[in-house]
């Protein structure tokens, strides 16, 4: 059931018509029973993964509070950590390995087999694992109370507009909205309308389209492209994958923000970002701050030698390139971004995360240079992300760095497509920079918002891509 | 729950607005519609085809096809082939959807030729090799312009299975500007964006599918079924229905082909005529200049080779 198809919609009225009708507990336990039939949708076996999560999870949470004592509570962490880092490792990561560890072994005289294991991966696994580890470590912690209440806890495993391709909610936000009575205040229609719109917007109108650009390309092996025609595949990933993902979020946020729920961004114009590290704090937020609280600061963080902080940082990036799948692409594209944030620290003692303005609207021609050279070197990541292999990738920028760029049919409808579509999107998210909140239309005067919403609506009716794909970040 | 219904209340007017913007596209749409294509114009004039027909002479003849027969026949010639093989004052009419394929050519039948007043004495369906195979219905362009009521609701409840296929199609069904949405796309990008249509042309050959680097196995046939034909037995048992004769011609392409073997056993189980065309002398690849479509060269060819055989086949029928 996906966002962007009728039945989801048929199935979200049905949901908030008889919600808005019912008590605070009551719609907790319904919006329970509505995540579990969303899940279950895509396939009912699913289901079991998930509520081996919640019910090992909420129980270890409670058994961490009760215990006496660090390494009592520790043992508990552990048993949450094997289970949710072993599901995520068998379903996603098993079958990868088990190649790898065959095809290293070949060379060396060693046949060896091991069991062969034909698993579907589960949707949304990677989310709601490291949404229901947070919890766990977060109670360790300290940082946060465990609920008594397990189907408030069931809730927050599985609620339905994050579940698949998140937000990753921690427990400290998500928690106590399912906990107390919601009302968030401000426009919650208003906001969620502009929230779902934009969200539709991006992922049917740009990233449908984009990625009609962007298959053509990767589609064709590299022999038969140019450097301008992988150039401009390369861009229409960029933005097919922005599309998609952040219409993704927008839509979630959208959806919560019309049941009472206040989900997080997790996106704020990435691609005006001025250097890599302010692109991470801009690009799915929610990861790339749960591998900061959970992964980057227990290795140590920045607080040793540069030498140091570089490693935490390769580290950090290389399980993030992993979390997306299993393969040396995504392998490969964590470590250019790790590269891309360490080397700077290594050698030229850029300054630290936290004395870097989070947020600077003016933009300086110097300051445009860097969002420039910052885009393309994203770009170049987004070029192994997309690639079907490391060795189609590396075919790939080879034609990039050919002297053949001749303006193709293919070069021409995509270049038009990336005009028609992106640039006007750009504009409006340079609007959005500039003033610095990114619900600025829904305060600018209603005559705009209408022309605006009247703008996505005739985008998403006419010019919808003629093969829709499914959302990129359901296969993580 | 109140900050809900407050901001629907102060944000109704931004819907409303919107709400109107969307009803003027839908008003405005219909004048537009013909000049939106030429396919659309024609599929707007099946109606007037299909009366002419119903007031034209006997034998009475409907050709039915797709850009293919909109490319290969040439009403003159073919009238002219009919004449000289002794078929006088023929009525002819000719039907050439674009991307039409045997779904189209069955509910197209049904809801325009099929009237007690004037129905065809032969029908002709002029193929390529996959168009006679069933496939996925074309949701939109089927229920506005060629279901008949009995049809659209037969699609809806028995064919259609998920819920998204349902809802596309009974929109399609009652707002014109849903049913057309994917016409205004290609207009606008063919005239914004240089070599469109040859992208276009390049995609339809496949150019842009997915293919294993030089040296890789191919990945494996994604639907290995043998295909099926109930639509195209649906349609030879139209003729047993209504009294009609039945014809299958195939069309001439780059390389010669046969119909699927499914195709031709029902074509031979329920006495329908087949006339090879695929290879015709007289075209060469020369005459197809894009690989499928015939020139005006060539659709005198295939014209007066249609028109020999169908004469053929009426005065057999003559006879009998």
């Amino acid at each position: 059931m996906l966002f962007n198809s009728y039945v989801f919609w048929l199935f979200f009225l049905a949901v908030i018509v008889v919600y808005r009708l019912l008590p605070h507990r009551a719609q907790n336990r319904y919006l329970l029973l509505a995540s579990y039939f969303f899940y279950g949708y895509w396939d009912w076996r699913f289901l079991s993964l998930i509520l081996a999560s919640t019910v090992v999870d909420y129980f270890m949470a409670l058994k961490i509070e009760a215990a006496g004592n660090k390494h009592d509570a520790r043992k508990f962490l552990l048993v949450s950590l094997v289970l949710n880092l072993g599901l995520l490792g068998v379903f996603k990561y098993y079958a990868f390995f088990a190649n790898e560890l065959l095809a290293a072994l070949q060379p060396l005289g060693i046949s060896a087999s091991l069991p062969f294991l034909e698993l579907i991966l589960p949707v949304g696994i990677s989310f709601y694992t490291f949404q229901t580890l947070s919890y766990t470590i977060d109670v360790y912690r300290n940082q946060t109370r465990p609920t008594r209440d397990f189907l408030d806890f069931a809730l927050y495993v599985s609620f339905f507009p994050q579940l698949v391709a998140g937000p990753i909610e921690r427990s400290s936000h998500l928690l106590p909205q399912v906990t107390q009575p919601r009302d968030t205040g401000g426009d919650q229609f208003r906001d969620g309308l502009y929230h779902v719109l934009f969200g539709l917007f991006k992922k049917i109108a740009i990233a449908d389209n984009m990625g009609l650009v962007a298959n053509s390309i990767f589609n064709t092996p590299a022999a038969e492209l140019n450097g301008l025609e992988v150039l401009i595949g390369v861009y229409a990933f960029a933005f097919q994958i922005y599309g998609d993902f952040s219409g993704y979020s927008s839509i979630a946020v959208g959806i919560g923000r019309w049941l009472g729920f206040d989900l997080m961004h997790n996106f704020n114009q990435p691609y005006f970002a001025a250097s890599p590290q302010e692109f991470w704090r801009r690009w799915h937020i929610s990861l790339s701050t749960w591998l900061r609280d959970y992964l980057y600061i227990p290795l140590g963080g920045n607080r040793g030698s540069r030498i140091f902080t570089c490693r935490n940082l390769l580290i950090t990036m290389v399980l993030g390139g992993l979390w997306h799948g299993a393969n040396w692409t995504f392998l490969v594209w964590g470590l250019l971004h790790g590269l891309l944030l360490a080397v700077p620290r290594c050698f030229a003692g850029i300054t630290p995360a936290s004395r870097t303005p989070h947020y600077t609207p003016s933009i300086t021609p110097a300051r445009l240079l860097k969002i420039v050279l910052t885009f393309h070197l994203v770009c170049l990541s987004w070029l192994f992300f997309r690639a079907e292999s490391l060795e189609h990738a590396l075919a790939l920028l080879r034609k990039l760095g050919s002297a053949s760029w001749e303006i193709t049919s293919l070069a021409s409808f995509g270049g038009g497509m990336i005009v028609f579509y992106v640039a006007p999107f750009l504009i409006y998210e340079a609007w959005i920079e500039k003033k610095g909140d990114l619900l600025a239309l829904t305060k600018a005067p209603w005559g705009w918002r209408a022309a605006a919403y009247l703008y996505f609506a005739l985008m998403l009716f006419f010019f919808y891509a003629s093969t829709p794909n499914e959302f990129i970040y359901f296969q993580f | 729950m109140n900050s809900f219904t407050s901001s629907f209340k102060s944000e109704l007017k931004v819907v409303a607005a919107v709400l109107v913007g969307l009803l003027t596209v839908e008003l405005g749409f219909g004048p537009l519609l013909p000049h939106l294509s030429l396919d659309l114009k024609h599929v707007l004039a099946l109606p007037n085809i299909a009366e002419r027909l119903q007031k034209a002479p006997h034998p009475r003849i409907l050709c039915i096809g797709n850009s293919l027969t909109r490319a290969g026949i040439d009403p003159e010639t073919l009238q002219e082939s009919l004449e000289e093989a002794g078929i006088r004052d023929a009525g002819l009419a000719v039907a050439y959807p674009d991307a039409s394929g045997i779904n189209e050519w069955f509910f197209a039948l049904r809801k325009y030729f099929l009237d007690p007043r004037g129905i065809p004495d032969l029908v002709v369906v002029i193929t390529a090799r996959d168009h006679l195979t069933d496939r996925p219905l074309a949701l939109s362009r089927n229920s506005a312009y060629y279901c008949n009521g009995s049809d659209f609701r037969d699609v809806l409840f028995h064919e259609l299975g998920s819920m998204d296929a349902r809802t596309e199609f009974v929109l399609a069904r009652y707002l014109k500007s849903y049913a057309n949405r994917g016409r205004v796309q290609p207009r606008v990008f063919s005239r914004m964006i240089p070599r469109y249509q040859e992208f276009l042309l390049a995609q339809e050959q496949g150019k842009f599918k997915r293919r294993p680097e030089p040296g890789r196995p191919a990945p494996p046939d994604p639907d290995p079924r043998d295909p099926e034909f109930q639509r195209f037995e649906s349609l030879l048992e139209l003729g047993r229905d209504y009294g009609f004769e039945i014809a299958v011609f195939t069309a001439p392409m780059m390389k010669t082909y046969h119909l699927p073997s499914g195709a031709l056993e029902l074509i031979r189980e329920k006495g329908a005529a087949l006339v090879e065309g695929s290879a015709l002398p007289g075209i060469g690849p020369e005459n197809l200049p894009d690989g499928s479509h015939l020139d005006a060269e060539g659709a005198k060819v295939f014209s007066k080779r249609l028109g020999t055989e169908l004469a053929r086949l009426l005065l057999k029928k003559r006879e009998a």
